[in-house]
């Protein structure tokens, strides 16, 4: 333990964890995003909330590389190499001691950023299955090889430049397969699907539903074990032998990997089948909530049913809406019971905002306005939405001025109005509030 | 002057500081953008910042002549210098300001860290904030207009005052006080 403590205060360990605490836990509680309200958040079920912890790593691989780097070149940039090398230690011995202090210090404080986020779901109830336990190994593994890559790299070319330069290789690295990995990405059609998937992180969670296969877990598993113990041989001994780690680790990947990214990942537990009341369907996942849901639906559908092209149904999905699905059953309402919309409603509130879901096209506030006029409409009064000020000011004058122009107007030229802009809404063409104005006919 | 350069490494700076704007321009093509442009600054003010002190701080301090004008012209025209590459590099599709407020701020975070972990280290801080702000996501606003100053239009006010006070806070300690021994 004594020698631990000697090299921790020898080394930038206590810094690198610091740093990756920092940076990481900033990251998820400072910012929101897909992360923080979302059905795939970080905070509700077990397997998304270690995916999200990987795919920080495109954060936080490129500093722990940076970081092991710098520590890599000690021994030469101290000018002691000569002297280390006429004590009788073996240079693994010694290696072995610094990869283990930082090591231990970039797992920790990975670990720490996981169970920061696995508190959360516990606290939130979250539905427990044993899927996330491998991709929790592949990113321990993933942290271990970027540490073991850094000793090397700052141990074979000792320049001020290797650290930097090392740090930057990793992230550009990293974020061009992780956006490889992205489907209907640019770079997905020119880097193959066996090669994203070597990356060190991974791309952002879909659905709460989701693991990664097993093959790919064990595959990214292997490769990355065994680009740990390439950097680590090579840290204790130069030998051309030490690739060998890693290139078995490739060899025993490549195959286990699937040709296309739409494999990578599976729903093994099968808890999106749809559970329904009539015409309102939910996920298994979520069939607590459809005592909650099914009579509110049921009066949304009624209520649309005046409109041309009415959808029959209501389905639940657990997608993310961030991530572009493509055109979907025109004769389905699609809900989502995490989004922070939706989530914790009940009754006319419900009703209201079912009447008001749509795809997220442009994400303008006129869009939104003109969701909640549309489900005013159907209602018969104009009712602010709970979530109004999260748009900002201009939202309630926005759906206020669109509101009267629309009722100004003779009841026949109103339903063609709604008609038209529920349509432009529902498939993302033309502008929904110019359209229920008239700026736009 | 020739040992000073070479004592800070400077045709090794230099040649880097160089190569990082060319290459990244070449790699981006068309998309270059401002993200790929506050990259290449980031990094080439970065590998320059890694001579921002010599082979002993001690001996140099022994010197017969004030450091303080020494070291304020070497961060400031190492600034200079990669605003001035990236500049000819780039086919003017991004507003000159934004570079010049990037410039300013970087080598004002490149002072800081050569102050703080001393001059092999210089590299730190501009890189790790250009590796943060390139992840920030856009919400909450007004955070992101602070963390991802780089990359905010030139109009943003709070990310003028950020680079102008990194710069007079990280040049000023560096010049006054060197890098830590």
């Amino acid at each position: 333990m004594s020698v631990l403590r000697t090299e921790a205060r020898r080394t930038i360990a206590p810094w690198l964890l610091f740093v990756l605490l920092a940076v990481g836990l900033g990251f998820f509680f400072l910012f929101s995003g897909p992360w923080s309200r979302d059905a795939v958040a970080w905070d509700l079920q077990w397997t998304p909330s270690v995916l999200w912890s990987r795919y920080l790593l495109s954060l936080l691989w490129p500093i722990i590389v940076c970081g092991a780097a710098l520590q890599g070149m000690r021994d030469r940039r101290s000018g002691m190499e000569e002297l280390l090398t006429t004590t009788p230690l073996p240079v693994g011995r010694r290696t072995a001691k610094v990869g283990l202090v930082m090591g231990l210090a970039a797992v920790v404080g990975y670990l720490v950023i996981v169970a920061v986020g696995l508190g959360q779901v516990i606290a939130n109830d979250g539905r427990f299955t044993f899927t996330w336990v491998l991709p929790l190994l592949v990113g321990i593994a993933s942290v271990v090889a970027g540490v073991a890559v850094g000793l090397a790299v700052g141990r074979l070319l000792p320049h001020p430049l290797t650290a930097p330069a090392a740090g930057v290789v990793a992230l550009v690295v990293g974020v061009v397969l992780q956006i490889a990995g992205e489907r209907g990405s640019s770079v997905e059609q020119a880097v193959p699907n066996r090669i994203a998937l070597l990356s060190p992180t991974i791309t952002q969670p879909s659905s709460p539903l989701v693991e990664p296969v097993l093959a790919v877990s064990i595959g990214q598993l292997c490769w990355l074990l065994g680009l740990a113990a390439t950097g680590f041989l090579v840290l204790a001994a130069r030998r051309w032998s030490a690739v060998l780690p890693a290139v078995v680790g490739l060899a025993v990947a490549l195959p286990l990997f699937p040709a296309s990214a739409a494999d990578n990942f599976t729903d093994s537990t099968g808890a999106g089948k749809p559970v329904c009341d009539g015409p309102v369907c939910v996920t298994t996942l979520h069939a607590d909530w459809l005592s909650t849901v099914a009579g509110p639906g049921k009066d949304a559908l009624a209520r649309l049913a005046k409109l041309p092209s009415a959808p029959t149904h209501i389905v639940e999905t657990t997608d993310s809406e961030y991530v572009s699905h493509g055109p979907g059953d025109p004769t389905a309402l699609v809900v989502r019971r995490d989004s922070y919309l939706l989530r914790g409603t009940t009754g006319r509130t419900l009703e209201y905002e079912i009447l008001a879901s749509a795809p997220v096209c442009s994400g303008a506030v006129t869009d939104s306005a003109a969701r909640y006029v549309v489900a005013s409409w159907l209602l018969g009064d104009l009712v602010t939405p709970p979530h109004a000020d999260i748009y900002g000011p201009s939202m309630t004058t926005s759906m206020r001025d669109a509101w009267t122009k629309l009722r100004a107007l003779p009841a026949s030229e109103q339903l063609t109005r709604v008609a038209a802009a529920r349509q432009a809404q529902q498939t993302c063409s033309g502008d929904p509030y110019a359209l229920l104005t008239g700026a736009s006919r | 002057m020739t040992l000073y350069a070479r004592s800070r490494r400077l045709p090794a700076s230099l040649a880097a500081l160089v190569l990082c704007p060319v290459v990244i321009r070449v790699l981006a093509g068309a998309d270059w953008s401002v993200v790929f442009a506050s990259l290449a600054l980031g990094a080439s003010i970065a590998v320059a910042a890694t001579g921002l002190s010599g082979q002993d701080v001690d001996l140099d301090r022994t010197a017969a002549f004030g450091w303080f004008p020494r070291r304020l012209v070497h961060l400031v025209v190492l600034g200079a210098l990669a605003v001035g590459v990236l500049l000819a590099v780039q086919a003017s599709a991004i507003p000159a300001a934004v570079i010049l407020r990037d410039g300013l701020g970087l080598v004002g975070l490149a002072g800081l860290a050569a102050f703080a972990f001393g001059g092999q280290f210089g590299w730190t801080f501009p890189l790790l904030w250009i590796v943060v702000a390139l992840f920030a996501p856009h919400d909450p606003q007004g955070l992101y207009e602070v963390v991802a100053w780089p990359l905010q239009p030139a109009d943003v006010a709070v990310s003028w005052w950020l680079a102008g006070t990194l710069f007079l806070l990280g040049t000023g300690v560096y010049a006054v006080a060197g890098a830590r021994r």
